[in-house]
């Protein structure tokens, strides 16, 4: 059973903090104001009666200028307004310990104990004190809000990143199971193996790489056993090279990043050709920095295939380094003559 | 030297009059001190002869000056406001078994009311040695007793003190707010506010006569001129 937190906003809790604030305001002024070591009834009327009439300074400032004047443009008038009231309600005060409380209160005997001046700085403090606590409330709560938009944000950043991931899969897993169905039928020896290095990489697909990062060479690992896949299944004609000069220690990465450039290139490149088709990778590091070069050669099936359907693989991994490596990565891919070319920098994170 | 005055017994003799308030502070103070010509002279009350003159022409500031010295009566330490005070208070005599008793007073105004405070400065014993006839005694912290003045005519003058016994019933039961000392073993009460609040009290209440003392009423009639 969850339990409802409890809300600092609410009209019962704005009381309970207003109240808070005119009892710890009185006690305070009390404790200075008594002219004995314990405060008599005189002291305590007195009191109630001069933050009474501090009240109407602080709400109508609270409630009425401050929401409507105290803005960009308006700042001048708020300070005239506010100091016109300020002055009025002051001298209210005033007149009210001086000359009216008779009318009220005959059988009490008190004068107004503070000078004009001086009320007029009760007033200013009382007042200045109130709008600094309500404008710090408004502060933690703009606060607040801002992390709660955040925290909305990444949710739904992480809600977008499993969804990318969950098209990845089927993609590949569809791809590779056509090609065992096709080595079977064929009594391919190399099946068993194939399966094998299958049974691998659906361990990493659904397994590994469910963290945000990967180690790197994990990541290597994989393309190495998907380009051996892939190879296996095609014809003859196709050719790969692989130029992998990595330091990897302690480098991470997003998992199947590149392994979707990959499958692309024998997806778009190799299937359908029957001329010479090939697929050549380049990996290197440079300190924190991956270069990824792959090229590959135009294919008879993008001519072919329906136009939604082409580069979904692609846009995925584009919004994916937009999420994940937001202003640390370059991507260039297009045609260059009859080769497809793909080229990542990208600034890996490293990790202890 | 100054400490002295403030030291004084001889006031509290001379008023007699225990259900007056004392103040630390002075009600008048320069800002607001004014005159009034018709107080001056030869004053009676039930036999007893009060003097009242303008404290410049007084012979007992001679006398004292002459024995203390003048910076006696720089009351506040400022130059002006003492000349304010010596030219504009007034020095109230009387003589009680044989004693004289002298008072200093300052008056003034606010609203439709003339107030003012009495301030004991000596008794003049001739009994006392002849080198300082002004029998200074340092028992008794002296203060300013307040008082209303009325006159009904150029020939009466009303002082209507401040009921100490309405002051202090009415602090005791929380109904008042007046900054004050009491000492409960001896039944002493002073007031202790400032000569501002002072001031603000009695332009509030100066028109309640529930604030002053029936029984300490005072009114003098002007001495005829041929006695």
């Amino acid at each position: 059973m969850s339990r409802n937190p409890i809300n600092f906003n609410g009209p019962l809790s704005r009381i309970l903090q207003h109240l808070a604030f005119w009892v710890l305001a009185y006690f305070i002024f009390l404790h200075i104001f008594k002219t004995s070591q314990q405060a008599e009834q005189i002291d305590h009327i007195y009191t109630l009666l001069f933050h009474l009439t501090l009240l109407p300074s602080v709400y109508l400032n609270l409630e009425w200028l401050l929401p409507r004047f105290a803005k960009k443009g308006t700042w001048i008038l708020y300070a005239l307004l506010l100091t016109l009231l300020i002055i009025i309600l002051s001298w209210i005060n005033y007149q009210f310990f001086q000359n009216w409380s008779t009318m009220l209160l005959p059988d009490y005997f008190f004068i107004s104990y503070f000078t004009f001046t001086e009320v007029v700085f009760f007033f200013i403090v009382y007042t200045a004190l109130a709008t600094l606590i309500k404008l710090s409330k408004s502060w933690f709560s703009v606060n607040e809000l801002e992390r709660r938009l955040l925290q909305t944000e990444k949710e739904k950043v992480q809600i977008e990143l499993k969804a990318l991931r969950a098209q990845i899969n089927p993609h590949f897993f569809f791809n590779t199971l056509n090609s065992i169905y096709s080595m079977a039928l064929e009594k391919d020896d190399r099946l068993p193996t194939t399966v094998l290095q299958l049974s691998d990489l659906m361990r990493y697909f659904l397994y590994e790489s469910r963290g945000e990062l990967v180690p790197l060479e994990k990541e290597i690992i994989v393309l190495k056993d998907f380009i051996s896949l892939q190879k296996l299944r095609s014809h003859q004609t196709l050719e790969t090279s692989t130029d992998i000069q990595v330091n990897s220690d302690g480098l991470k990465i997003a998992p199947l990043l590149l392994i979707t450039f990959v499958e692309n290139a024998f997806k778009h490149g190799a299937k359908g050709n029957t001329g010479k088709t090939y697929v050549h990778l380049s990996l290197k590091t440079e300190s924190d920095t991956l270069n990824f070069r792959l090229e590959n050669n135009l294919g008879a099936a993008d001519a072919t295939m329906e136009t939604d359907q082409k580069g979904v693989g692609l846009e995925n991994v584009k919004r994916r380094l937009e999420l994940l490596y937001p202003g640390k990565y370059k991507l260039e891919t297009g045609e260059q003559g009859n080769s497809f070319v793909v080229q990542l920098y990208l600034q890996m994170q490293q990790h202890v | 030297m100054k400490k002295i005055f403030l030291m004084l017994l001889s006031g509290i003799a001379m008023i007699s009059m225990t259900s007056c308030v004392t103040s630390l502070e002075r009600l008048v103070t320069p800002d607001k001190i004014t005159t009034d010509p018709r107080i001056t002279g030869n004053w009676l009350n039930d036999g007893e002869e009060f003097k009242i003159v303008p404290m410049q022409q007084s012979e007992l500031v001679k006398d004292l000056t002459r024995f203390l010295g003048k910076s006696t009566f720089m009351t506040t330490g400022d130059d002006e406001k003492d000349s304010i005070f010596l030219s504009k208070t007034y020095i109230v005599s009387y003589e009680r078994n044989d004693v004289q008793y002298h008072m200093i007073a300052g008056l003034m105004k606010t609203g439709n009311n003339v107030f003012l405070d009495l301030f004991p400065v000596a008794m003049n014993d001739p009994k006392a040695s002849e080198s300082n006839p002004y029998g200074f005694n340092n028992d008794y912290l002296s203060g300013y007793t307040i008082a209303k003045l009325e006159m009904k005519s150029n020939s009466s003058l009303t002082l209507k003190f401040i009921d100490a016994s309405f002051i202090t019933e009415n602090i005791k039961n929380g109904k008042m707010r007046v900054k004050h000392e009491m000492n409960e073993l001896f039944g002493t009460f002073m007031i202790t506010a400032s000569s501002t609040d002072l001031q603000k009290f009695v332009q509030k209440y100066g028109n309640d006569e529930r604030i002053f003392s029936k029984e300490s009423s005072v009114t003098l009639t002007r001495k005829p001129t041929h006695l």
